[in-house]
């Protein structure tokens, strides 16, 4: 997991989120984490404008749309390896992906030495 | 002596690029710039074009399934392969197949049933554990991983490091030192189940490739049966240095692909794009950014070709080993300058993530130093030189 503390989501804080490359995480208001996601070469505004979408009227992510409420971040160039990593690692504590990348789709094919179902998010042998 | 490719070359060179300009480069505009797989559907959907074409498994030997193809074709095509942006190290995405573990077609013909075939089917993932913490250059001394016999089996207790793919492997072959006593001759190679008790993937080793990453593992007293020594006892170096040998002919052509296409991007910009009221192609000092690149391909093409054709002639991977460390050393610092140049032509957009040169330039920084960093290919070639009976002549 990402090791900092949580920060509360405020509209007007949005500016002090780097829109740089990196992985973040959504969490709900008793700090459980919603979504492991990240900004990539294509996202457009970087973090700044990945976890805003969390936060958003537009939110088309049924789990984060109302339940988001905090969020934490790191600044990484490998972003997709980190993602992958923070994936798994989710997986080893928690025996099932986030709940928010399970709705949305946002699973990697194969992941780790676990073979995920998009479906359930849980490990299929 | 005949410098052209062959109507058959031709014919396979030409669906590979096709095959890559139709198929790959247009569905990789909708991914990240540094994703390393297609989704499922289109890796399917991919995979089944490639087999109906007869080129899955591109080098897998025709007794095994494969295309069969010789060494200067396979180093022919993966020019092509890698003319993408994740093509240097996921050359089309897999949808050719996995080179797999070459190693175990050496194998008993049960290992072979178990391991192999699942894996040129795409049933299993193998990985290849021989860096570790103490070296990687030079495994006959820096590998401290070890296998002590335990009635009729080995337990092995020892950690690997730089490993691509331990994490999604279901084995992996595994070199550890069997007898202290006997240097490179006390290196045997072991077929690793992941699931064994013992085995563990310790952590995730994240590196230039960003998207790629690799991991290292521990192995602590995992117990391994008789039958998963692959080859004989203490032979285990020597199995691998044949296929490393030959793996760095096509790593030496994919890297070359890749400074290919990096020269064609810079040429086309270079002709478009104006700076004080001229194109940039009509500045020398751009012109000679491009002739040396150009110098350095055609360079890097005919060494690794004659690498090739050595392999295709010869019985052992000893036999070329001369020409194969060559064509590696200069084939993987020349892309890299190539690439560096054609950055430096395209200004700030060569650095941004719109471009394949950035995620280019990161991987082939990192290609000077895998199968053999750039010094160790320097030491193969000095050992020859000074073997006695230098003809640096053709003939």
């Amino acid at each position: 997991m990402l090791r900092k503390p949580w920060q509360p989501f405020e509209p007007a804080g949005l500016k002090a989120i780097p829109a740089t490359l990196g992985v973040y995480e959504i969490g709900d208001a008793g700090g459980r984490t919603l979504y492991i996601g990240y900004a990539g070469g294509r996202s457009l505004f970087g973090l700044r404008g990945e976890i805003a979408r969390h936060f958003g009227p537009d939110n088309p992510n049924p789990v984060t749309r109302g339940q988001a409420a905090c969020f934490r971040y790191e600044v990484t160039l490998s972003y997709l390896s980190r993602w992958y990593e923070l994936l798994t690692l989710y997986y080893e504590a928690n025996y099932r992906l986030p709940e928010g990348n399970v709705a949305a789709g946002d699973i990697p094919p194969r992941l780790g030495r676990f073979h995920i179902s998009p479906a359930t998010g849980r490990w299929q042998p | 002596m005949d410098l052209q490719p062959n109507e058959q070359q031709r014919m396979i060179v030409q669906t590979v690029r096709r095959f890559i300009r139709e198929e790959i480069i247009p569905l990789e505009r909708e991914l990240d710039p540094d994703a390393f797989e297609l989704p499922p559907e289109h890796e399917e959907r991919l995979t089944r074009k490639v087999r109906e074409m007869g080129l899955y498994g591109l080098d897998v030997p025709a007794e095994f399934g494969g295309p069969g193809l010789d060494t200067v074709t396979l180093a022919l095509v993966f020019e092509e392969l890698s003319q993408h942006r994740a093509g240097l190290y996921a050359p089309a995405y897999g949808v050719f197949g996995t080179v797999g573990l070459a190693q175990l077609y050496r194998g008993t013909e049960e290992q072979r049933q178990k391991y192999l075939y699942p894996m040129l089917r795409g049933e299993k993932r193998g990985f290849f554990a021989l860096t570790e913490p103490s070296g990687g250059s030079d495994p006959a001394r820096a590998i401290q991983t070890r296998a002590v016999r335990d009635g009729d089996d080995w337990v092995i207790t020892g950690s690997k490091i730089f490993i691509s793919g331990a994490d999604r492997a279901d084995f992996g072959l595994v070199y550890a030192r069997t007898d202290p006593t006997r240097g490179r001759q006390g290196i045997t190679c072991f077929i690793v189940e992941t699931n064994m008790p013992g085995f563990a993937i310790r952590r995730i080793v994240h590196t230039l490739r960003s998207a790629e990453y690799a991991t290292e593992i521990t192995l602590d007293g995992v117990r391994v049966p008789p039958e998963n020594v692959l080859g004989e006892e203490g032979q285990g170096l020597d199995i691998a240095n044949e296929v490393l040998t030959r793996n760095r002919i096509t790593y030496s052509a994919a890297s070359l692909g890749v400074a290919v296409a990096a020269q064609r991007m810079a040429i086309d910009y270079a002709q478009k794009r104006e700076t004080f009221g001229a194109p940039l192609s009509t500045r020398q000092a751009i012109q000679w950014m491009l002739i040396d690149n150009e110098i350095e391909i055609r360079s890097a093409r005919w060494l690794i070709l004659q690498a090739a054709d050595k392999a295709d002639r010869s019985a052992s991977a000893r036999d070329y080993r001369f020409e194969t460390a060559i064509a590696k050393a200069f084939a993987t610092e020349a892309a890299f300058r190539v690439v560096d140049r054609a950055i430096q032509i395209h200004g700030g957009y060569g650095v941004s993530k719109d471009l394949p040169l950035e995620r280019w330039f990161r991987e082939l920084r990192i290609r000077r130093i895998g199968e053999g960093p750039t010094e160790v290919q320097r030491l193969i070639i000095a050992r020859q030189l000074f073997s006695g009976g230098y003809n640096g002549s053709l003939v």
